[in-house]
């Protein structure tokens, strides 16, 4: 909330500020500057109507003493009526009257001192005393009056001369000593604001008169004090007009302002000075306020630009939030402005618009359940009727197949015992029979499981000649029978496969050639492919049209086969085969020509670094009696597999002896006193008993790799349980050669461990 | 340890009194009218005096006791004031013998170059300032008592023995004698007893008339020497008004207007900072001339008319 509004009020403040700033700065400016002007303008009339003033009050003062001296100086002297001792009183009631006159003096024409009246000292009278030549008082006299220059008593009191002539009086000339204080008593009662002074400096720029005494009588040059020039030289064009402002230090340290006027008649110059900052306080004053000024618009503007901040910030501070809240999943939420403004509207908009989304939302998770739970009831349905079949098939392949395989291996162990050469034809076609029976029960009830996902590979190094050798016998057969040629180069390969289903797709692929080659050959071929064994089938049959190959994989398709004779199978061959090369990922290709013949191929991994062994050795060392005098103990609760495995021990001279329970197997153990050498455990025993219990009884006693559990149960999760439960594991239906294969492995690390007879008895 | 603590405690005590606020001495005799003065220039320098955190004290002299108003005037410059204010040529002099740095105000009836206060009174000089009443009047009262006694041809001073004396000069008298045609006696004590004696002793019996310069001793006892030279029926020139105010016949004197607002300014330039041997000595510039015409009556004299009309004033009882 707050980072938005950080954002925001800065913006503002900065350009509300910045344009008050320049606004009342500017305002201000203008103002103080005619302010100043007015100021300046102000007091510089006053200064130059004070100066008028001052010269004027001073030319009075030295005009009134010449006036009075002259008026003195005009009585008639040369007649008998006045006496010399009269003029003595004339000169002390002249200097009464004019209080700066200090000291009056007759002299002679020939510049001889005739009467001399002090105001404080003894007059004197025809004293002779030479005072200034004769040309000088014939100057004077000429002239009517002259001034002297100012000049310092005793080196600090300001003086002046008047010498003063008169028209009736033809002998001698009348000098009056000026005392300047009396002109500095003048400047004094002249008051100017703020500390400012008026002074006059003579026509030699000496300090005459000032309101500090003390300066004049320091006799203070400004010969060399230039505001002073200044004001000299703009009064000699100002025709006898006072002149300002100037600027400059003032003769008490401070800057000033000053103004001049000239006292013509002596030459001199008032000048009227003021500080500087007492004329120019209104402007600096007028300069604190406008800071003033500035200081609190800006504090004004902060202000509003924070309020509008706020205002503007709120709204849509809200519907940043609403949007967000939205944005989370929560169509319920609605932004709630109240700016009465676009702003306002935008929310309006937005919950509008999330109105519309829930809406959808909702009928679309509506509709989203009623499917799922239709779904769900069709996998219900589904689930069911693959636990359904599941359990048929279960059932069926206990049921249905134990008989079959006690058949066929009655019938196998029958081809074993020597008869007449007719009656052994007939057994063998009987086998052939119940190979095929075999074949298409298997077909139908693998396809099923295949379809259940039941059926896994189980992956092992075995001999490809040694897997597909009873094919080969088996087709060998019936080409022979077909007039076909078969020819079969399969090598000597090693591959790591199923050999069950390996068997299952080259059975079906021979069988399939055979049953559609009329004439000619059928071939099994073999060879290494990189790391693979490339298997192949071809015959040179009726062939397959381009268009009907993909459907041969289809289940009960058969498509040179429209009236469904029974004897040319029922259609599943190739699509077990299929699911098959899915499985193991054989990368079946059938390539087929119609009337020329069929092709199918497929490859197989090599399984690297495997020695030769084969089944067929195993079968030879069983028949050579390598498990002659074996114990080896049948946990199995079928009569029918008990006598068939009995036989087949027994051809291979082994002992073989029978239990179908824990409690059988303990019997054994008592009347042997020892463990066998083998166990052989079908997993479904009767009584709920279970092959894998007993195996955990003889794994306490017994090497785990003399156990073999045996199982026909399609049942994943048991399937799932024996093969991670350690032991080797064969499925029924059993052949001899896996029987030969695992016992021979198992007594052969038997002989090896026997030297350390760990668990024995 | 202890020698340092006492070094220490040594030290306070000397800077002590620098410790204490800073002050200006006004040192003058304890009289109403100095004690006026001393009021006035407290009022008139006000400003500058607290601007500067000082506060002026007035240190009180005997008048009498030479050797003790010069011990006053050396501890009051032990104390370090600021500024010296001297009502008196001699108590200028002993504040210019104690102290060459603090700046000396003076008010000085002698002339201030001749006493040795100054250098100049233009250009000072030192550490003192001031202005003097020094203006030779003398002559002028010769004059006068010439004027309105035509016939006195013998004339007594009166003079202060203990204050003045530099102020006439024997070559001085000597001109004045000659220019009007007079002898000049001087009598000289340091009482007003003594000064009363002189006219109505036998010495005083053969002045035809008296001339009675400023002293302090006189103005003291103006009443007292008034009423001496009336019951002697001798007229008498004095150097200040107000023995015309209290019954003598005439007198001659120079007025300095507003001698504290000179003080006043002189304060206000030194504390600015300029030296005091910068600032002039001012001079009066004013003169009074007064005449008791009820006393002239009284002596049967006849003031000429032309001398009633230049006085400045006329006093009649």
């Amino acid at each position: 909330m707050t980072d938005r509004r950080r954002r925001l009020f800065p913006r503002y403040a900065a350009a509300l500020m910045g344009l008050t700033a320049v606004v009342v700065m500017a305002i201000s400016t203008i103002y103080l500057v005619v302010l100043y002007r007015e100021v300046r303008d102000a007091a510089s009339s006053v200064q130059r109507s004070e100066v008028r003033v001052a010269a004027a009050r001073i030319e009075q003062f030295l005009t009134g003493i010449r006036d009075s001296l002259s008026e003195v100086a005009s009585l008639p002297w040369n007649s008998e009526v006045l006496s010399r001792s009269n003029r003595r009183e004339e000169y002390h009631r002249l200097m009464k009257i004019q209080l700066a006159l200090s000291e009056i003096r007759w002299i002679d024409n020939g510049g001889l001192e005739r009467l001399h009246v002090s105001r404080f000292e003894m007059d004197t009278q025809e004293s002779g005393q030479p005072i200034m030549d004769r040309d000088a008082v014939g100057g004077v006299r000429k002239l009517g009056f002259v001034y002297g220059r100012p000049y310092f008593k005793d080196g600090s009191e300001p003086y002046l001369s008047l010498a003063i002539s008169n028209r009736n009086d033809s002998n001698g000339i009348v000098v009056a000593e000026i005392d300047l204080k009396f002109v500095t008593d003048v400047v004094q009662r002249i008051q100017l604001a703020g500390g400012g002074a008026v002074y006059v400096a003579g026509s030699d720029n000496r300090l005459i008169a000032h309101p500090n005494i003390d300066l004049v009588l320091r006799q203070t040059d400004l010969a060399k004090y230039a505001p002073l020039s200044e004001v000299r030289k703009a009064l000699a064009s100002s025709q006898g007009e006072p002149v300002g402002m100037f600027e400059g230090p003032g003769l008490q340290s401070t800057d000033v302002l000053l103004s001049g006027g000239v006292i013509p008649s002596a030459g001199w110059v008032v000048v009227a000075e003021q500080p500087k900052d007492v004329v120019l306080a209104p402007v600096y004053q007028a300069l604190i306020h406008t800071g003033y000024l500035v200081l609190a618009s800006l504090g004004a503007a902060l202000l509003v630009s924070y309020w509008l901040a706020r205002r503007l910030a709120r709204p849509i501070l809200q519907l940043r939030q609403g949007a967000e809240r939205i944005a989370r999943g929560d169509l319920s939420a609605r932004i709630r402005v109240k700016s009465d403004d676009e702003v306002e509207a935008l929310a309006d908009e937005f919950n509008r618009m999330a109105a519309q989304l829930q809406e959808y939302t909702t009928g679309l998770e509506r509709k989203v359940q009623v499917k799922t739970a239709d779904l769900q009831a069709a996998l219900g349905v589904a689930q069911e009727a693959v636990r359904a079949r599941s359990i048929f098939l279960a059932a069926a392949s206990h049921d249905l197949r134990q008989p079959l395989y006690a058949i066929s291996i009655l019938a196998d162990t029958l081809a074993l015992e020597s008869m007449q050469p007719g009656a052994a034809n007939i057994l063998e076609k009987q086998r052939q029979a119940i190979a095929v029976l075999r074949a298409l029960f298997d077909n139908l009830l693998d396809l099923s499981r295949f379809d259940a996902g039941e059926i896994r590979p189980v992956l092992r190094v075995v001999s490809l000649s040694e897997t597909l050798a009873p094919l080969v016998l088996d087709q060998e057969v019936v080409c022979h029978s077909k007039q076909l040629t078969f020819e079969c180069d399969i090598g000597d390969a090693w591959v790591r496969t199923d050999p069950e289903l390996i068997r299952r797709v080259v059975g079906n692929l021979l069988s399939n050639a055979v049953r559609y080659t009329p004439t000619g050959t059928v071939s099994l071929r073999a060879e290494q492919d990189d790391d693979r064994v490339r298997v192949s089938v071809t015959d040179t049959g009726i062939g397959i049209d381009a268009k009907d190959q993909q459907r041969v994989f289809e289940e009960f398709v058969q498509v040179s086969n429209p009236s469904r004779d029974r004897d040319r199978g029922v259609g599943l061959g190739l699509s077990i085969v299929k699911r098959i090369s899915d499985l193991l990922d054989l990368g079946l290709v059938l390539e087929s020509r119609a009337g020329k013949g069929t092709a199918v191929t497929f490859r197989v991994p090599i399984a690297a670094g495997v020695g030769g062994r084969a089944a067929q050795v195993d079968l030879a060392y069983a028949a050579a009696g390598a498990f002659k005098g074996a114990r080896i103990w049948i946990v199995e609760d079928d009569p029918l597999v008990r006598d068939a495995l009995a036989l087949q021990f027994n051809s291979w001279e082994a002992l073989p002896a029978f239990a179908n329970s824990t409690a059988e197997v303990l019997t054994l153990r008592e009347a042997d006193g020892r463990w066998p050498d083998a166990v052989i455990l079908d997993d479904m025993l009767g009584d709920d008993e279970r092959g894998l219990e007993i195996s955990s009884l003889l794994r306490e006693f017994m090497e785990v790799h003399r156990i073999v559990m045996v199982t026909g149960n399609v049942d994943p999760e048991r399937v799932a349980l024996l093969e991670t439960s350690g032991l080797a594991v064969l499925r029924k239906p059993l052949s001899s050669t896996d029987l030969a294969q695992w016992l021979r492995h198992a007594l052969g690390a038997a002989a090896r461990a026997s030297l350390v007879p760990a668990h024995a008895g | 340890m202890p020698g340092r603590v006492g070094a220490l405690a040594f030290a306070l005590v000397i800077s002590l009194p620098c410790l204490g606020a800073e002050w200006a001495a006004f040192i003058a005799p304890d009289l109403p009218q100095t004690r006026g003065l001393f009021a006035e220039l407290g009022r008139r320098a006000n400003r500058e005096l607290q601007d500067n955190g000082l506060e002026l004290r007035f240190v009180p002299l005997s008048d009498r006791d030479d050797l003790a108003d010069k011990a006053t005037i050396a501890r009051a410059v032990a104390d370090h004031p600021r500024v010296i204010f001297a009502t008196s040529t001699f108590s200028a002099l002993w504040a210019k013998d104690a102290t060459n740095s603090i700046p000396v105000i003076f008010a000085s009836v002698a002339d201030p170059v001749r006493s040795g206060l100054v250098v100049s009174v233009g250009r000072p000089g030192g550490n003192l300032t001031g202005f003097t009443y020094d203006i030779p009047v003398e002559g002028k009262q010769f004059e006068l008592l010439r004027e309105i006694v035509p016939t006195a041809r013998r004339i007594g001073v009166l003079e202060d023995g203990t204050w003045l004396g530099e102020r006439i000069t024997i070559g001085q008298l000597a001109a004045y004698e000659k220019a009007l045609g007079i002898s000049i006696k001087v009598f000289r004590s340091g009482s007003v007893e003594g000064l009363a004696k002189f006219v109505l002793g036998a010495g005083g019996r053969e002045i035809d008339a008296w001339l009675v310069p400023i002293s302090n001793t006189a103005a003291q006892g103006r009443v007292q020497l008034v009423d001496a030279l009336r019951r002697a029926g001798k007229p008498a020139v004095f150097g200040r008004s107000f023995f015309v105010d209290a019954g003598g016949l005439a007198a001659f004197q120079e007025i300095v207007d507003t001698p504290m607002e000179i003080w006043h300014v002189m304060l206000r330039e030194i504390l600015d900072g300029i030296p005091p041997g910068q600032i002039p000595v001012q001079r009066p510039k004013r003169f009074e001339l007064t005449i008791n015409m009820s006393t002239a009556r009284r002596l049967r004299l006849n003031v000429p008319e032309t001398l009633l009309r230049r006085a400045d004033r006329v006093v009649i009882e």
